[in-house]
């Protein structure tokens, strides 16, 4: 136990105090709140200035382009249909002159045959790439008033057609959020990528680490004076709390960033979390960084040198790289079979069951089964990992194979 | 008593035999050589010793019994190849390695600085190890291997790096150690520091014990009636009772006929009037047994002296 706390604070320490590792940590929350304080104090001029810079360096102008019908459909073009961005001119020299006095941005003209052919051709006097299409979405929604008579009604169902409605056939698993809200997509597509990305960095520091003490010739040294078992455990309770300090930090910085950022954003009220998530979170980050720690320490110790280790961690992300593009089904349908499968498998069930969790209604005997199962395959993984270390594949250079990797883990 | 007792191990990687049944013991206050040419199964038979690896037959026994967490604290090992965090300091790197030997801080903290003296070190103990010389990092690690008063030490080509100073205060470290009645295991391809240092050796080629036993033993039973002669006459083209001829560098080697002894060919020399400057038995060196026991080195060909 000595050793383990002795191996424990001497990679948490090396770790922390790493140049490269404090850098990140202040680097990471410091430059968006620079780039967030500036716009956030920028002034109105400022901001046109700034926006300048997107749209060409010309300022946006205010003047509405004309549209010319030549097929008898445009008879109307009310303002809260097109903002005030488009006028009827009932002629196209008439507009082509407006254009010319600075009247006109630009003009539209509808084709004679428009319903056959449905063509519209814009008319205006400088090309941009950014901006030049900005009209045709008012243009269409002006057409489309016209087709559907001039209805308003009929207009503001043909813009909105489906309002769906979810529910739940089982009430005891019921979401809790509104899907209307886009937030109730933002939020679990947040969380995933944020657990995916936590588990998956935090787990390539115990690779680093065991590639590093290899090529560095210090395994030999170490495996003389620790238990293999004692020196995983120290390695990967050190870098597993240096890295949730690192998160901690982090989180706190965008929680704090998020609030108090004043003029340029304010955080919703519905990403107060439950504190229940909040555990959850913690216990789903320990169980996964475990597992994927334990499989990147594995590959560090069998592979021959650090850069070979980095090239073969992909099979071991995989789980996690297949959950992330199955996000949306996920979100979508967060008790499907899906969403329900990938958060009870051990390799997936930590960002899976996080996007769910977040969602809400996971029933309690599936957050049990997913956290119950991976710590048995850690369990499993950390005896593995150890014995790997006792292994001639740490101290010699052979080549890397994933078959051999997983047959080394299970041997006993 | 023995302090590490090897018996019968072997050890297999695959396709190749890294260990076959290789058997000895070290008792306490010997320097004991475990030689060998390169790939002969010398570091495999260590880090079986040092528990890093499991023999897959036989069994080694340390200061009594099977290694423990408690035993690994009473060993000090050196690693052929240099084993050092090469991105932090060196007083840091050897506190750690120095904790994990059970030392406490109050410890290493009295002991350390000394060290560091003794080595030459202490100028240099906040630079990066990567940033220290090969001969400074030897000297390092040689200051992981001893700091805490092991029992048992087993050095891997302690030498390496070391310049003509620094390669004799190693070896009167060595000495002090063996006279304090430490257990010491050398492995080394260097043959004069076996000869100046090892009381007793084995031999290893292939995997498997060729020569194992007392190194006067082994002198004595590799032990020739050959004579060296150094003389400033011409000698006659043949001599009664020497088989053949031989010129050296700056000695003449004479080779007996069989039953001719040493002194029968002193007195015939003599008597002929020849002026000798130097007369000896020629022993053989280690290099010459190493490499007339690694060429002949067949299976089955051991000799337990």
């Amino acid at each position: 136990m000595n050793k383990t706390w002795s191996v424990f604070k001497h990679e948490f320490l090396k770790t922390v105090s790493r140049r490269s590792f404090i850098l990140t940590l202040i680097l990471v929350p410091l430059v968006p709140a620079v780039i967030l304080w500036i716009l956030g104090n920028l002034s109105d001029s400022q901001s046109q200035s700034l926006q300048q810079v997107f749209t060409g360096g010309q300022p946006q102008s205010a003047l509405p382009y004309g549209a010319v019908d030549h097929s008898g459909l445009l008879t109307e073009a009310p303002d809260w249909v097109t903002g005030g961005s488009i006028v009827l001119v009932p002629s196209s020299e008439e507009a082509r002159l407006q254009v010319q006095q600075g009247k006109l941005k630009g003009y539209y003209e509808v084709a004679e045959d428009y319903l056959e052919s449905g063509r519209v051709t814009l008319y205006r006097e400088d090309v941009n790439p950014v901006t030049g299409f900005e009209q045709t979405g008012v243009m269409e929604n002006l057409i489309a008033y016209n087709l559907l008579g001039r209805n308003q009604d009929l207009y503001l169902r043909y813009t909105n057609p489906v309002s769906f409605v979810l529910e739940e056939v089982n009430p005891a698993i019921a979401e809790t959020r509104d899907t209307e809200d886009p937030l109730a997509f933002f939020i679990p597509y947040g969380v995933t990528l944020f657990f995916y990305m936590i588990v998956f960095i935090t787990s390539s520091m115990l690779l680093n680490t065991v590639g590093k003490d290899k090529d560095n010739r210090v395994m030999e040294m170490l495996l003389s004076s620790v238990k293999p078992t004692s020196l995983f455990v120290g390695k990967l309770t050190g870098l597993g709390l240096a890295s949730l300090l690192q998160l901690a930090i982090w989180f706190g910085a965008a929680l704090a960033l998020l609030r108090f950022s004043g003029r340029t954003f304010s955080l919703p009220m519905d990403l107060n979390f439950s504190p229940a998530l909040y555990i959850y979170g913690i216990l789903f980050f320990i169980v996964g960084f475990v597992y994927y720690g334990s499989l990147m320490a594995g590959i560090g110790a069998m592979a021959p040198n650090l850069r070979e280790g980095s090239q073969s961690t992909f099979m071991v992300a995989l789980p996690l790289i297949l959950t992330l593009v199955s996000i949306n089904s996920l979100i979508q349908m967060p008790h499907g079979s899906l969403a329900t499968i990938l958060s009870l498998l051990p390799p997936t069930a930590p960002v899976a069951m996080m996007t769910r969790l977040t969602i809400g209604g996971v029933p309690g005997w599936q957050i049990g089964l997913a956290l119950g199962l991976l710590a048995l395959i850690d369990v499993f993984l950390i005896k593995g990992v150890a014995n790997l270390f006792r292994s001639q594949h740490l101290l010699t250079g052979s080549k890397f194979s994933f078959k051999l990797f997983l047959r080394e883990l299970v041997r006993r | 008593m023995q302090s590490i007792h090897v018996e019968h191990i072997s050890k297999r990687f695959g396709d190749t035999q890294a260990v076959r049944d290789v058997s000895f013991d070290v008792v306490p206050g010997e320097i004991f050589g475990l030689l060998g040419p390169n790939g002969s199964g010398k570091t495999t038979t260590i880090r079986i010793i040092l528990d890093i690896l499991k023999p897959d037959s036989g069994s080694v026994s340390i200061l009594g019994g099977a290694m423990s967490e408690a035993k690994k604290n009473q060993i000090g090992y050196l690693p052929e190849e240099r084993g050092l965090y090469q991105d932090i300091l060196l007083d840091k790197c050897l506190e750690y390695l120095a904790t994990l030997k059970g030392m406490s801080p109050q410890q290493i903290k009295q002991k350390l600085p000394a060290y560091l003296d003794e080595f030459d070190l202490s100028s240099h103990r906040k630079k990066k190890v990567k940033e220290l010389s090969k001969g400074m990092q030897q000297k390092a690690q040689l200051i992981a291997t001893l700091i805490h008063n092991p029992q048992v030490i087993i050095i891997d080509e302690p030498f390496s790096a070391l310049d003509p100073v620094n390669t004799q205060l190693v070896k009167d470290i060595l000495k002090q150690q063996r006279s304090a009645g430490k257990t010491i295991i050398m492995c080394t391809h260097q043959m004069n520091q076996v000869e100046q240092l090892c009381d007793k050796i084995v031999l290893v080629d292939k995997g498997e014990v060729l020569l194992y036993g007392g190194l006067q033993q082994i002198y004595e039973s590799f032990a020739t009636d050959d004579v060296r002669i150094n003389t400033s006459m011409e000698l006659p083209p043949s001599i009664p009772g020497v088989r053949k001829i031989e010129r050296l560098n700056t000695m003449i080697k004479l080779e007996p006929q069989p039953g001719v002894k040493p002194q029968e060919i002193l007195n015939t020399l003599v008597s002929q009037g020849i002026q000798l400057n130097a007369f000896e038995i020629a022993v053989p060196s280690l290099d010459e047994i190493f490499i007339k026991v690694v060429k002949k080195g067949e299976p089955g060909d051991e000799q337990d002296l």
